[in-house]
């Protein structure tokens, strides 16, 4: 396939001009076909090239209308896209580098020209350009917006990423202006930018010094992190309300300590007058005490149920769940429960399946689930308290019922929030809840992928559901999304 | 129950004097030899002079914290069959752990039941049971 290489040859003088035209047509061959047109002006050479498309521009600098360098110069800036080979007077050859440095593919001196060398000239222009081409389509290509800015805060060249982060539309928004931003070499400057109004964006822009067309100059490289910061600012916030639940764990520790050491004396002190070691008592001062007894017993109670509460809700206890028979651990703790209240007239009755499941939790926490209702059932029983056990395909579902009062519908919603208690059965005296106990038994049931709920037993009485996953079951979904960051 | 060896002698050590009070009262009454130091220091100098069957101590204490009196009283033959109860107010993690670890055969959390401190010692046949009425 023939090649065709179109040649604008801008040259004032008509002899020469005729002199390349031969030389031109002597050099093409089978496959290579040169046409050459003259323009005598620098700014007539423009013109063509505005109006023409040409392959390469052969320059004379000495016009009618531009001398020296200035000429490159010029032609460049009016067609930044056509290469161009300089030609020079004998002797030039350092006007000729210079040119290369400003732009030019290549120089020929005017007297040594002949029909092989423009040839070659000519080939070579065209393949640097190619080259040249080549990169700066990578350039082009690549994401991150680069920009080339001169010593005098010029830009020089900016690729589309960079039109496009900087909100300009096409390249002279940006080229020939002068660069808004400080320039800063071996060092990171984040930007603020708004390509288009409304949006804006986090940039970091890094500079290195360049050669530019034989003069020093900048290279900026300008990326997007809006995302990245995003996830900085994300991560950050995490961390920082890790800080905020380990400060918090420190302080109830603290404020623990310095309550239990005053209680851990009254304690003392209440017990030995209790015991009558300081002096007998008579009967309205050992009431008196045993009833400040209780009490003591009752505020160590609330605090740790308090911690114990705090601690499940920043969801830094300590979980560790493995493979056990839920039955099992059912039979224990309810056997246990039955010892401690064998002086009151109370059936428990057990209904359990046969088998033996095997469910994914933390078996400490389920029995302080377990023992939290086995004790509300018994406060509030008439004569029996009743648990069952079911296995369904993804868990084991354990039941405690008691013949009580029941649940007042109105209590059935808020029942397992913090300090919500009921109305004590038989008289103000006997064990006083702490209205932490549900709620610590929901945060646990979450922690270990179950679910917990109560319902008023058929007849009556309270019934207490709480589920456990088995091995190899997904967990419950919680009903109860947290709101914000979920840190695991 | 660790141990059913009942204690004879006994060395309380708490900076909590107010603590240490009714301890003295109660524990004289069940018949021990009981001696108070207020330090972790004067803890280690008196177990030294004259070593008790059992030291009850707490763990922050001025001059010598609760865990440097143990591994003093470890280190010492003269203190080293010494039983060790500590009595914190504080919960931290892994304490019980590492209370074992230092050689304590028993943790109580403050505020203990008589009871518990009965049965550390020894003494379960008295517990919860006032001596007389």
């Amino acid at each position: 396939m023939e090649q065709r290489v179109r040649i604008l040859l801008v040259e004032d003088d008509p002899d020469y001009a005729m002199l390349m035209n031969a030389y031109v047509n002597q050099a093409c061959g089978p496959s290579l076909n040169y046409v050459l047109q003259n323009a005598e002006r620098l700014e007539d050479g423009l013109a063509l090239l505005a109006r023409e498309e040409f392959d390469i521009v052969l320059l004379d600098l000495l016009l009618p209308d531009s001398e020296g360098l200035q000429t490159l110069t010029r032609m460049r800036e009016g067609a930044p896209g056509v290469p161009v080979v300089v030609l020079t007077n004998v002797d030039q050859d350092d006007v000729g580098l210079e040119a290369i440095a400003r732009g030019a593919q290549d120089f020929l001196s005017k007297s040594k020209i002949d029909a092989r060398r423009l040839s070659l000239a000519v080939g070579f222009a065209l393949q640097r350009d190619r080259l040249f081409r080549q990169i700066e389509g990578v350039v082009d290509a690549s994401p991150d917006g680069t920009l080339i800015v001169d010593r005098t805060k010029t830009v020089r060249y900016a690729n589309p990423a960079a039109l496009a982060l900087l909100g300009g539309r096409k390249r002279q928004d940006l080229v020939g202006r002068v660069f808004a931003y400080e320039l800063a070499p071996e060092r990171r400057v984040e930007l603020k930018l708004a390509p288009e109004p409304g949006r804006e964006i986090s940039a970091e822009m890094r500079v290195a010094e360049i050669d530019w067309r034989g003069a020093p100059a900048w290279l900026a490289t300008i990326r997007d992190v809006t995302e990245l910061r995003k996830l900085e600012a994300i991560r950050a916030e995490v961390r920082e309300r890790a800080r905020g639940d380990q400060l918090k764990d420190q302080l109830l520790s603290t404020v623990a300590h310095e309550l239990r050491s005053p209680l851990s004396v009254v304690k003392a002190v209440v017990g030995t007058l209790r015991d009558r070691l300081a002096g007998p008592l008579n009967e309205e001062q050992a009431e008196l005490i045993v009833s400040a007894d209780r009490n003591i017993n009752r505020l160590t109670r609330l605090l740790n149920n308090f911690l114990d509460l705090s601690r499940l809700e920043s969801r830094r206890a300590r979980v560790s769940r493995a493979p056990l028979d839920p039955l099992e651990l059912v039979r224990e703790i309810v056997a246990g429960v039955k010892m401690a209240n064998r002086g009151r007239r109370l059936t428990f009755a057990l209904d359990l399946p046969s088998g033996s499941p095997e469910v994914r939790v933390d078996a400490d926490m389920i029995a302080q689930v377990l023992s939290n209702l086995l004790e509300n059932a018994v406060r509030y029983a008439r004569a029996r308290v009743t648990v069952r056990a079911a296995v369904g395909a993804e868990a084991v579902e354990v039941s405690v019922v008691d013949d009580g009062p029941g649940i007042p519908s109105e209590k059935l919603g808020s029942l397992f929030d913090k300090f919500v208690q009921l109305d004590r059965p038989r008289g103000g005296a006997g064990y006083k809840g702490t209205g932490l106990g549900l709620a610590i038994s929901r945060e646990i049931m979450g922690l270990n992928g179950g679910r917990i709920w109560a319902e008023n037993a058929v007849g009556r009485g309270a019934c207490f559901r709480f589920t456990m996953p088995l091995v190899g079951a997904p967990d419950a979904p919680q009903e109860e999304p947290r709101a914000g960051l979920e840190t695991r | 129950m660790p141990d059913s060896r009942r204690v004879e002698s006994l060395l309380i050590v708490d900076d909590e004097r107010d603590l240490v009070e009714p301890l003295l009262l109660r524990l004289r009454r069940a018949g021990l030899r009981v001696g108070a130091a207020y330090d972790g220091a004067a803890g280690l100098r008196q177990a030294r002079r004259q070593p008790p069957d059992a030291v009850l101590l707490d763990l922050s204490m001025p001059e010598m914290d609760g865990w440097e009196l143990c591994r003093r009283l470890r280190e010492d033959p003269r203190t080293r069959s010494c039983r060790l109860i500590i009595m914190t107010a504080w919960v931290t993690r892994d304490l019980e752990r590492r209370a074992l670890a230092e050689g304590a055969e028993r943790l109580l959390l403050k505020p203990f039941e008589d009871g518990d401190l009965a049965e550390a010692l020894g003494l379960a046949a008295e517990r919860g049971r006032p001596p007389e009425s």
